[in-house]
């Protein structure tokens, strides 16, 4: 276990020397400064021309697509809470029963709402 | 500003970068070297991505840092980049069975700083970052700078790195005696 623990150490001690080693193994200046040149002409470039701007498009197109998303949405789902009836018994004098429900609900709402509360 | 005016400040400011370049470029070239890239991009190619951003934001460098700091965290920042996006878009390549072999059995006379190497890449971003840096020589103030962190933080979560790392690494170790 000791052994590890000199090793990691040890390891440790030789990441610590990287910086230096990579001296040994640089590009020479005149590579360097040819990726200097490299960079500042590509720079320049983007100075005169800074048309087109590549991903301005992005943001259109994501609003764009939101927006189509909300409209599909509200054609096939035209009512996001469907009018279930909340039917409610009201018992009229003379034994009959009326219900009442939401506005905008169908006959056939209106039935099975009304069976389930017979039902029950 | 009139042009020849804007010429002599744009050739004189090649000038302080390319000085400045030159100063560092075992710092850059290490950096480059340093983040496990080399499957997919050359050290030249991280190199010049480094340098084409350090160009870029030269305007920006105020020297309220080190000029040594400042490069180290904008050539950090361009490695950890060009990492996220090779994580995005995975290069396959086909593998060459017996090359690979041959230099497994290589870096099995290094393994053991090798593994050490790889146990950094396995640190969190910030984490593999600020241990490199104090690899490297970084004072925990400097590291501070580069990170946004207090110095007291920096110490506390090299510590723990250190330690994590240990055990990783002992870990290993064991199993690979085991087997």
């Amino acid at each position: 276990m000791n052994d590890l623990k000199n090793d990691f150490e040890i390891q440790w001690q030789r990441r610590k020397q990287a910086l230096k080693e990579a001296q040994n193994s640089v590009p020479s200046d005149e590579v360097l400064l040819n990726m200097a040149k490299t960079a500042q002409e590509q720079a320049s470039v983007a100075e005169i021309s800074p048309l087109p701007r590549r991903r301005l498009w992005i943001p259109y197109a994501a609003a764009a697509c939101l927006l189509l998303g909300v409209l599909l949405y509200g054609l096939h789902f035209p009512k996001t809470e469907p009018n279930i009836p909340v039917a409610k018994e009201k018992i009229v004098k003379g034994g009959k029963i009326v219900f009442l429900c939401n506005s905008g609900c169908s006959a056939q709402d209106v039935i099975i709402s009304a069976n389930k509360i017979v039902n029950q | 500003m009139l042009k020849h005016q804007y010429i002599a400040s744009k050739n004189e400011k090649e000038r302080a970068f390319n000085a400045m370049l030159l100063r560092n470029k075992a710092l850059i070239w290490h950096i480059s070297s340093d983040y496990s890239l080399g499957k997919v991009w050359k050290i030249e190619d991280c190199m010049q991505e480094i340098i084409v951003n350090l160009w870029r934001y030269f305007d920006t460098f105020e020297g309220r840092s080190s000029e040594r700091t400042w490069i180290y965290r904008v050539a950090t920042n361009t490695m950890l980049m060009l990492r996220r996006k090779d994580d995005r878009n995975p290069i396959t390549e086909h593998i060459d069975v017996q090359k690979e072999i041959n230099n497994l059995s290589y870096e099995a006379h290094d393994d053991n700083y090798q593994l050490l190497l790889q146990f950094i890449n396995e640190l969190s971003e910030e984490n593999g970052m600020i241990i490199r840096a104090h690899l490297d020589g970084f004072s925990y103030q400097e590291i501070a700078e580069m990170t946004n962190l207090t110095s007291s933080a920096v110490a506390m979560r090299i510590l723990r790195s250190k330690q994590q790392l240990k055990e990783m690494y002992e870990k290993e170790n064991n199993k690979i005696e085991k087997i």
